[in-house]
């Protein structure tokens, strides 16, 4: 979660996106909150991947995110790539989102 | 079957050893005894009947023990389950399983047959299933009509096969005779690799095991256990503690206290009884006695003397001499009698008055006599007539010789008549005044006291004399006769009632001795007793804090959003009111668990509870069944229930049976290594197993996702799959050898050890392969084809060196972990 929740930039943004979401603040109907807040969350988790695997110097711009997270396990750490998986798989699912909050 | 009786027994002593030498307030004799009742009866009863060793100044610290607390007994793994006719299986079906530690999930939908395997476990394992109890729901009566398959009924059996640390490969089974109906009529059996099958599983030697640890949990069960009786549940927890032979220990001290205190408690109630009855006697040794029973530590010596007679009695010896009372015979009174008045009356015929007249003319004679001497012949002076001379005196001298013989015979009579009179004293002073025994009324007594003083009322005059003592006799006689009599009924009457009581005195007297006998030996059983409980105590206490714990950490896991933490957990009083009690930190406020949990969360904390005690280390299982443990559980503890599983799987092989997808979906999203089987049920319960996913499995799965995704740069490509196949070739690698190592009955411990040591992917094929980490494999590589190719990559290639197609790669990878396994 920590490489997630600092990642900063676009990831940083999309969290803070979907925590808002979550709070009311952006209009969305409550029944939607959830599932909004999940899919953007989700990015989130996506960009974050996207950028570790960069920083060890694997560039996947267009490879599918089982990929990445395979990618991620292999070449950067096992346990952050659990973590993020953990998170993408449950954001496939909205009501997992309390893994992340 | 297996030894662990004897390592956890050691293992057990040593810690009971260890903490009876801390205990502060047991000294060394009691400290020796209890390490003598570890040993058993035998050795105990030696110790206490030889005399305590003299305490030395410095505690001799008992024989140094191994304490490697991380040891643990032998156990067994699952191997596979074969049943046919059982359930919702028809035709046989097996489930092969992994007998080593790793998670398993059996998945199905609900009717595909796979609580009908995880039920054949139980059925062959323990004789019962949770479903069989009526106990346990109403439902029972119609299961136990059920349980042979409606489509292929025959035959009807299971078989379970397991790897068996020390042992190698065994099974257990139990299958139904042909035709039956009914559910009892089926054999058990169990059999060693290359053994001949036995009926029933006692030589097992887990009858106690499987109730303890209880390593098959199915939802139902999990879900009453906390609903039963307070009484089980702290049962079911007491047991896992693996307490029982401690309790077992304090159980040989306490029998032995209260054999060596039979004698003590006998005494007691021998001393109640005697004082209840003694209190109601109205005897002088019966008081005594009573005093003696009322001390707190009676003069045991006195009581004996009480009891057979030694000690002094009030009136019981003048009651003794009236019941012996006499008076002179008859014919004795009458002889008395009959001489008095014989003498009386001759001395009356000798002593008138003429013999007294006699006597004094003699007198007269003897002076005349006297006078003639000194003045010769001479006139008579008294009478002035005649002469005093010689021819008078010749006359004289004569007459009195004659008068000299009859005065002898007068005194002759009168000593007669003396001697008659004391003889009559003596009769009458024979008969004396009865005594009047104390706290002895006798009604008889007073006519003999009157009788008495009127046969000594002698009257005046010999003839009387004899006349009142032959007058009186008879009514003397009688009258004492009398007496007599009532008084020998008397002493007899109370002899009797005594004689009881002497007897009971004298039974006490020999307990009494008997218990003090034994007093040196129960003072020091009783010393040994108590330190074995504070030992037991604080070993419970141990024990309850690491269960505890272990349950506190699986419902962190599990408890998720859930405010309820879980507390302590206390064993709360004795026999039919003992319970468990959980406590509960709702929001820092303290609550009884039970009564603030959802139903949710009370299966939760049953998992919490029985998964430490399914996993102890004591348990001969090592493995443990779980069927539907998910259900009702939120999708979010699913996540971590999978955690906590994966957990325990890393020593213990943990099976899994599901319906709910949630749970091999987590385990995919968890990336949890896992064996995930699939069971399905065709018509007419046809029933298959196949195998899903495995770690081996995935990462193969993961390196043909590389493979085949297009966007993944050919850079990336191979700088990752190389490090996927090893790890693929590694995880077939450990499933082989830990397999084939422990279905040989090789010690997990020495299986893991070498496992760790062989640490590039080389030696572990080679493990894997030979069973030796440094075997010359070269040949098996040359037999298969892409063998070599595959070894290459998996072990020197792992880094940047896949030079040719990756699919051909990988798939020549998945074809080397398909001939590992088969070598399995």
């Amino acid at each position: 979660m920590t490489a997630v929740g600092d990642g900063g930039g676009v990831a940083g943004r999309l969290l803070a996106e979907a925590g808002a979401i979550l709070d009311g603040a952006r209009g969305i109907p409550p029944s939607q909150v959830t599932r909004a807040a999940a899919f953007v969350a989700r990015q989130a988790v996506e960009d974050a991947v996207k950028r570790l695997c960069l920083d060890v110097g694997a560039d996947l711009p267009r490879a599918n995110e089982r990929s990445r997270l395979i990618v991620l396990r292999c070449v950067v750490d096992a346990d952050v790539a659990e973590a993020a998986h953990t998170a993408w798989s449950g954001l496939r699912a909205p009501n997992r989102l309390m893994i992340l909050v | 079957m297996n030894d662990n009786g004897g390592s956890t027994r050691t293992l057990l002593t040593d810690e009971i050893t260890e903490l009876l030498e801390a205990d502060d307030a047991s000294e060394t004799d009691a400290q020796y005894v209890v390490l003598a009742a570890l040993e058993g009866a035998d050795a105990l009863a030696d110790m206490l009947d030889n005399p305590a060793p003299a305490p030395t100044t410095e505690t001799e610290a008992p024989a140094e023990t191994d304490t490697d607390e991380s040891r643990e007994p032998s156990g067994a793994f699952l191997e596979s389950v074969t049943v046919s006719g059982f359930r919702g299986i028809g035709p046989q079906a097996k489930l092969p399983l992994h007998p080593a530690p790793g998670l398993t999930i059996v998945a199905g939908r609900n009717g595909s047959g796979k609580s009908s395997f995880s039920e054949a476990i139980e059925v062959a394992l323990t004789g019962h299933t949770y479903r069989w109890n009526k106990q346990n729901g109403r439902k029972a009566a119609v299961w136990q009509q059920h349980w042979r398959n409606l489509h292929r009924a025959e035959p009807c059996e299971v078989r379970v096969g397991l790897a068996v640390e020390g042992q190698g490969k065994a099974a257990v089974g139990v299958s139904w005779a042909e035709g039956t109906g009914d559910l009892a009529d089926r054999e058990q059996w169990f059999q060693r690799a290359g053994g001949r099958r036995e009926e029933g599983l006692g030589s097992l030697g887990w009858d106690r095991d499987i109730e303890r640890y209880q390593p098959i949990l199915s939802y139902d069960e999990l879900g009453g256990l906390l609903e039963s009786e307070p009484s089980k549940l702290h049962d079911k927890v007491n047991e896992v503690l693996g307490l029982e032979q401690a309790a077992d220990t304090e159980q040989l001290l306490t029998d032995a206290v209260k054999q060596l205190g039979e004698a003590e408690e006998a005494r007691k109630a021998r001393t109640k009884e005697l004082k209840k009855q003694l209190a109601d006697v109205d005897d002088e040794r019966a008081r005594a006695a009573l005093a003696q029973l009322r001390k707190h530590r009676p003069d045991v010596d006195e009581v004996e003397r009480i009891a057979t007679g030694a000690a002094p009695q009030r009136g019981i010896d003048e009651l003794r001499a009236l019941a012996e009372v006499t008076v002179p015979a008859a014919d004795v009174v009458a002889e008395a009698a009959r001489e008095l008045r014989d003498a009386a009356g001759a001395w009356t015929q000798l002593a008138d008055n003429a013999a007294a007249l006699a006597d004094r003319r003699t007198a007269l004679l003897r002076s005349a006599l006297d006078f003639h001497v000194h003045e010769g012949d001479i006139e008579c002076p008294v009478c002035g007539e005649g002469t005093l001379d010689e021819a008078w005196r010749q006359r004289v001298e004569n007459a009195l010789e004659e008068e000299h013989a009859e005065s002898a015979q007068r005194r002759a009579a009168g000593d007669r008549l003396d001697r008659a009179r004391r003889r009559l004293g003596e009769v009458v002073d024979a008969v004396r005044t009865p005594a009047a025994p104390e706290a002895f009324p006798l009604s008889t007594r007073a006519e003999a006291v009157e009788v008495v003083r009127h046969w000594q009322e002698l009257p005046e005059g010999d003839g009387e004399r004899a006349s009142h003592v032959e007058r009186v006799h008879a009514e003397l006689a009688e009258a004492v006769a009398n007496l007599r009599t009532e008084a020998g009924e008397l002493l007899a009457e109370h002899e009797d009632v005594w004689t009881a009581h002497a007897l009971d005195l004298g039974e006490w007297v020999k307990l009494a001795r008997e218990a003090a006998a034994r007093q040196p030996q129960l003072d020091r059983a009783k010393a040994a007793r108590d330190a074995m409980k504070r030992v037991r105590e604080q070993l419970r206490a141990n024990r309850l804090a690491a269960l505890e714990e272990r349950a506190r950490e699986i419902w962190a896991a599990l408890k998720q959003e859930s405010n309820v933490d879980l507390g302590g957990i206390r064993f709360k009083g004795r026999n039919t009111s003992r319970k468990l009690e959980l406590y509960a930190d709702v929001d820092g406020a303290d609550a009884e668990a039970l009564g603030v949990m959802s139903q949710g969360e009370l299966h939760g904390l049953a998992l919490a509870l029985f998964l430490p005690r399914a996993t102890a280390p004591g348990s001969p299982f090592r493995f443990v069944v779980l069927d539907d443990p998910i259900q009702a559980m939120d999708p979010a503890k699913v996540d971590s229930f999978v955690k906590v599983l994966a957990g325990f799987a890393r020593d213990r092989q943990v099976v899994v049976f599901s319906h709910d997808d949630r749970l091999p979906q987590a385990v995919r999203q968890l990336g949890v290594d896992a064996r995930i089987v699939e069971v399905n049920r065709d018509s007419e319960s046809v029933v298959t197993v196949a195998d899903c996913e495995d770690p081996t499995r995935r990462l193969l799965d993961d390196a043909f996702a590389i493979c085949k995704d297009e966007q993944v740069p050919d850079e990336v490509r191979r700088r990752v799959l190389p490090g996927l196949c090893r790890q693929a070739v590694e995880a077939a690698c450990h499933e082989v050898y830990l397999t084939r190592r422990l279905t040989r009955g090789d010690a997990r411990s020495d299986v893991e050890e070498a496992w760790r040591a062989a640490q590039r992917t080389k030696n572990r094929i080679a493990l894997a392969l030979e069973g030796d980490p440094e075997a010359d494999v070269s040949g098996w590589k040359r037999r298969g084809p892409g063998r070599s190719e595959a070894f290459g990559l998996v072990t020197g290639g792992a880094h940047g060196q896949l030079d040719r197609d990756p699919l051909d790669a990988v798939r020549s990878v998945e074809n080397f972990v398909r001939d590992l396994r088969s070598t399995r």
